[in-house]
């Protein structure tokens, strides 16, 4: 009678070859499907966030003074707000109209772009 | 006893690849599981703050006269009043944070109401309202985290 038990070991190993590719595969969508939430979640966070600098720009109409409320530093005329995981630059627009200010808010991360918005104002008339 | 040796010797040998089959199998489950609770715990969390903060945002852009906006006192906490006159009438829509609820109460403008009249929304903290200048700052808090939602209300002087 011929010994069955290499055959039946060759057969396992096979097997747990296969399921290495198998787990190989999952385990990187699983990364990937993390990965992906975290972006999303930050997305949706720098969306608030920059809705929110884009209202306190509408009610101060002055960056400077929105800048001192929320935080932040200004370079180059570009205000940053460094927040946890991205950025918001805020960097202020000609409109054309001397009654009308413009600014766009922006959320970056590692220089990518995440959300933009631009904004307007009232100007104040002294 | 030498044919004995070399069947059990591979019947061990199986039995362990048998048994890394299993761990590895096991271990896959417990990470796409790990992985899918992560998922659903930030998309819970994630759809808890954006509702909370766009429901706030759509009242707000939507009061018939935001010079009628305003923060009393409600109960045991502060309630954003948006009030409006319909049909010769004053009515006013209080929204407030009562008993673990984010609530809503639409009545005729006068006393005589407590925060238990008022409708559930969803579950949240704590609300806390407070204003500068033509700046209404909503701070909502969850399972302690805490979300914060800015406003410019064209109808609120500097």
């Amino acid at each position: 009678m011929k010994n069955r038990a290499p055959l039946a070991l060759i057969e396992q190993v096979i097997m747990l070859l296969v399921l290495a590719v198998a787990a190989a595969v999952c385990l990187q969508i699983f990364l990937w499907a993390d990965r992906q939430a975290d972006t999303n979640s930050l997305t949706d966070t720098a969306l608030q966030q920059v809705q929110n600098t884009a209202q306190v720009l509408k009610s101060t109409a002055e960056p400077a003074l929105a800048a001192e409320l929320l935080g932040g530093q200004i370079e180059n005329e570009i205000w940053i707000q460094s927040l946890p995981g991205y950025e918001i630059h805020t960097v202020c627009l000609d409109s054309g109209n001397p009654l009308l200010g413009c600014a766009t808010v922006t959320a970056v991360q590692e220089g990518k772009q995440l959300v933009q918005l631009t904004v307007y104002w009232q100007e104040v008339v002294p | 006893m030498r044919k004995l040796r070399s069947s059990s010797i591979a019947s061990v040998a199986a039995l362990l690849v048998l048994a890394v089959f299993s761990m590895g199998i096991l271990g896959v489950l417990l990470s796409g599981a790990r992985v899918y609770r992560g998922l659903t715990a930030q998309g819970a969390e994630d759809y808890d703050r954006r509702t909370c903060l766009q429901y706030l945002t759509t009242k707000l852009s939507q009061a018939p006269d935001p010079a009628m906006l305003s923060i009393e006192r409600f109960g045991a906490g502060d309630a954003l009043f948006i009030r409006q006159n319909i049909e010769n009438k004053s009515y006013v829509t209080r929204i407030y944070c009562h008993n673990g609820w984010l609530m809503e109460l639409f009545s005729v403008d006068s006393p005589g109401f407590s925060p238990e009249d008022g409708e559930k929304l969803m579950l949240l903290d704590s609300l806390s309202l407070t204003r500068c200048g033509s700046l209404l700052t909503a701070a909502v808090q969850k399972d302690g985290k805490v979300w914060q939602l800015q406003y410019a209300v064209g109808g609120w002087g500097q």
